[in-house]
């Protein structure tokens, strides 16, 4: 193993953390349509947010 | 003999990685033979990112089921909420990236424009979104720039072994036939040596070795790298595996793959071969006898000769060089790489690192640096940075290194700024001293962040490596981190946070009912997991640390300008934010000049309003609201491979089940082409943004509309402006 192969292993990627015991994942909201936390105004504008937009934890691995 | 080295699909595409050199180096300098390296990830890259392929994703996307067949649904469950968040973004982008994808690329390696950061995020977010219309043609498989991910979990060889034949969801089974096979087969090697490091290779990797074995079957394939350190002996169980490998070499490679390519070329005996693990004539799996770790100071400069240089994502070369080899400290419960790296801690001689740093500047032209080490040993804290001036070279580099108070004095962090050093990276983990002293970390939390205050007053961006959820840690403890590094956001530019793991070769695991673990939680399929879920009797429960992580996250994206937006320097993290701070020379400037440059003058309400450069696509679906769903996914699911970012099958088909369906809901969804960001609005704010047409000031458009619906409508406009989707026109019009 060459050192820079640390990312590797030191911020493992695909690290398996089931769900908790007898926990549930709760379900998503449903409908919200406000994303933001703002008013209910008709004016609303966000940014698309495809979800692979990367964790944190995936810069710091390469 | 005829040797091929090869890196395998997926590695991060903005600079070369250190293993294939150094091998190559390493063999060639005992004239092993003819050594081609093969970058198989950045050729995959350069193919997939190109406008040809992605019109071809187009096509193969748009045959199927089509945005307009979604639409015609009363309402969308889960997985049709994925698909249309997919298709309306392909929908409204998918030719313009097409078109745009070689100019991004091209961005990303000159040297004018890539430092133009306005176009450096244009380029950076058509990459993004280029690898998001790839992936759509294997969905639910993504290709990132971090990672390559499929449905079938790289824990369970079952499932590794049914990806390497899967046409429909593995890409690269079409693009080794075409492309990397074909390469291969024109060195017809009579040995070829896979570097398998990370897991988004393992798949690829076995994809790769099972065409070459239909090619020539009596070509030997090696694989090595640092999986191997951990999953190297459960995989060698499977049977399977052999008809598609020849050999394994576990820990460091240049012993054994050199005495390897001389049994290979001699029929020898393959005992003979350290490290290896492979099968022998009758059949039976055998592992020969431990070889002693290298000595690093016989070991040659490492040779990029051969790697293809020009094709990596960046303007300038980033080049890595191991001084050194495992940690000096060794001694951290969760950490596992002292273990496996050689394993023993050795390094270079000051004069040996300074010589490899003079040698690959001159011979790649380029004066840029990352020291891929564990730690910045002290000798090497102190000595290096004079040395390298002692030799005259014009350097920029990085690193890792421990928090030594003792070490890291004023004069040694404004010798090392001196000397080139532009971004080190620190592991801090907590500000809990209970749970430093569990980790045995041999830090003091306040020492420590006097160190990171000397370091940037030095002029060196500070990143600091944070853990949360370690056995028997509770939530107040990460928060107190949290504070203390939010108290301290001056002197810190980056943090690399992270849920804590349970390794099954780390320390803590050997030892965990000292750390209150009661209960692991092993999946019985999973024949190759190293990592355990488990369960403390005190302290943080798992969700509770991804809780925590997540709480994390959001508190750095609001302090941390490195952070914020869609800062494309963070995302593409492996060299691009290092040169970036070479290129402006400090973080002070870095961020003055770039990051938080001020934008418009907000001088709106005189200056007649204009759209931006925008592509609108009409939905009968709230984008806006599909995209919060299934965030809110990823916040309150602990899914398996929550790292992986890839929802698991049987949760899909839960929450389709489980779920409300979204119901129509118009919205719209905006493309601004000169930045390539995408927006969604509501349909009144892209009604409003319509009304800014170049002629009407703010208050003319305000003045179109009811007033009770004014003061939203202003609010929506301001959001709209800080959106970049309208700019004040440059010249003032007359009243």
């Amino acid at each position: 193993m060459t050192p820079e192969e640390k990312e590797s292993a030191s911020h493992d990627p695909d690290s398996p953390i089931p769900p908790p015991p007898g926990g549930k994942p709760k379900a998503p909201a449903a409908g919200a349509s406000d994303p933001k936390g703002k008013s209910k105004s008709a004016f609303r504008i966000v940014p698309a947010d495809p979800k692979n937009t990367i964790h944190f934890e995936d810069a710091a691995d390469k | 003999m005829n040797i091929a080295l090869v890196f395998p699909p997926q590695g991060h595409f903005t600079q070369p990685y250190l293993s294939l050199p150094s091998l190559a180096a390493y063999l060639r300098a005992h004239g092993a033979g003819d050594v081609t390296m093969i970058d198989a990830s950045i050729e995959a890259y350069d193919h997939f990112l190109s406008g040809e392929r992605l019109r071809r994703s187009l096509d193969r996307i748009r045959a199927g089921e089509g945005l307009a067949a979604l639409e015609s649904r009363d309402g969308l469950r889960f997985s049709e909420m994925e698909r249309y968040q997919a298709l309306s973004e392909i929908d409204l982008i998918g030719d313009q990236v097409a078109a745009g994808i070689d100019e991004a690329k091209r961005v990303l390696r000159n040297r004018d424009e890539f430092y133009d950061y306005e176009r450096y995020l244009w380029a950076g977010r058509t990459m993004e979104q280029a690898l998001r219309i790839f992936s759509a043609e294997f969905a639910p498989s993504r290709l990132t720039a971090h990672g390559f991910v499929t449905r079938h979990r790289i824990e369970r060889s079952n499932e590794v072994i049914a990806a390497i034949t899967d046409e429909r969801e593995n890409p690269f089974l079409e693009y080794f036939r075409e492309h990397t096979l074909p390469r291969i087969q024109a060195i017809d090697p009579d040995l070829i040596g896979i570097s398998l490091t990370f897991p988004s290779q393992a798949i690829p990797t076995l994809t790769l070795a099972r065409l070459i074995k239909q090619w020539k079957p009596e070509v030997h394939i090696t694989l090595g790298g640092g999986l191997l350190a951990y999953v190297g002996e459960k995989l060698s169980k499977r049977a399977e595996i052999w008809d598609l490998i020849d050999s394994f070499v576990l820990l460091e490679g240049e012993k054994p793959l050199l005495t390897l390519c001389e049994m290979v070329e001699t029929g020898g005996d393959l005992e003979k071969v350290g490290n290896l693990i492979y099968r022998d004539k009758s059949g039976t799996v055998r592992a020969t006898a431990k070889q002693d770790p290298i000595d690093i100071k016989t070991i040659p400069t490492p040779d990029f000769d051969g790697m293809p240089l020009d094709k990596y994502f960046s303007p300038e070369l980033v080049l890595p060089l191991a001084a050194t080899r495992g940690c000096y400290w060794g001694k951290c419960v969760f950490c596992t790489l002292y273990t496996v790296i050689g394993p023993g801690y050795r390094g270079r001689t000051i004069a040996q690192t300074v010589e490899d740093m003079r040698l690959l500047s001159q011979k790649h032209n380029t004066k840029h640096f990352y020291l891929a080490i564990e730690d910045l040993p002290p000798n090497m804290a102190k000595a290096l940075p004079r040395a390298i001036l002692d030799a005259g070279l014009d350097v920029n580099w990085w690193c890792d290194a421990r928090l030594e108070h003792d070490v890291f004095t004023q004069e040694v962090c404004d010798d090392l700024a001196a000397s080139g050093c532009k971004r080190i990276a620190f592991g801090y983990e907590s500000a809990s001293p209970r749970v430093l002293d569990a980790m045995c970390k041999g830090i003091d939390p306040d020492a420590s962040m006097d160190l990171v205050h000397r370091v940037r007053k030095a002029g060196i961006s500070v990143t600091l490596y944070v853990m949360v959820g370690f056995p028997t840690e509770t939530r107040e403890e990460a928060r107190a981190t949290l504070d203390a590094i939010v108290a301290n956001r001056e002197a810190i530019q980056e943090v690399s946070v992270r849920v804590f793991y349970l390794d099954e070769t780390s320390e803590v695991f050997r030892r965990r009912t000292e750390f209150d673990i009661v209960e692991i939680f092993p999946d019985a399929e999973a024949d190759l997991q190293v990592y355990y879920d488990f369960r403390c009797s005190r302290g943080m429960s798992r969700k509770e640390a991804r809780e925590a992580y997540l709480e994390f996250t959001s508190a750095l994206r609001s302090h941390f300008p490195v952070f914020q937006n869609t800062n494309m320097l963070y995302h593409e993290l492996k060299s691009h934010y290092f040169l970036y701070l070479a290129k402006w020379g400090s973080w002070e400037e870095l961020r003055d000049e770039v990051l938080e440059r001020p934008s418009s003058n907000g001088e709106s309400h005189r200056r007649p309003l204009r759209r931006a450069n925008l592509q609108r696509r009409d939905l009968l679906f709230d984008r806006g609201s599909i995209d919060a769903r299934l965030s809110s996914i990823d916040v309150h699911t602990l899914r398996p491979r929550y790292q992986s970012d890839l929802i698991e099958d049987d949760d899909r088909e839960r929450f389709d089940r489980t779920l409300d369906p979204e119901m129509p809901s118009p919205s719209a969804i905006l493309y601004n082409a000169s930045s390539g960001e995408i927006h969604c609005l509501s349909p009144a704010a892209a009604d409003l943004l319509e009304r800014c047409d170049g002629e009407r000031t703010l208050d003319e458009v305000l003045a179109l509309l009811d007033a009770e619906i004014r003061p939203d409508a202003q609010r929506c406009l301001e959001d709209l402006e800080k959106a970049g989707l309208f700019q004040p026109a440059a010249v003032e019009v007359s009243r």
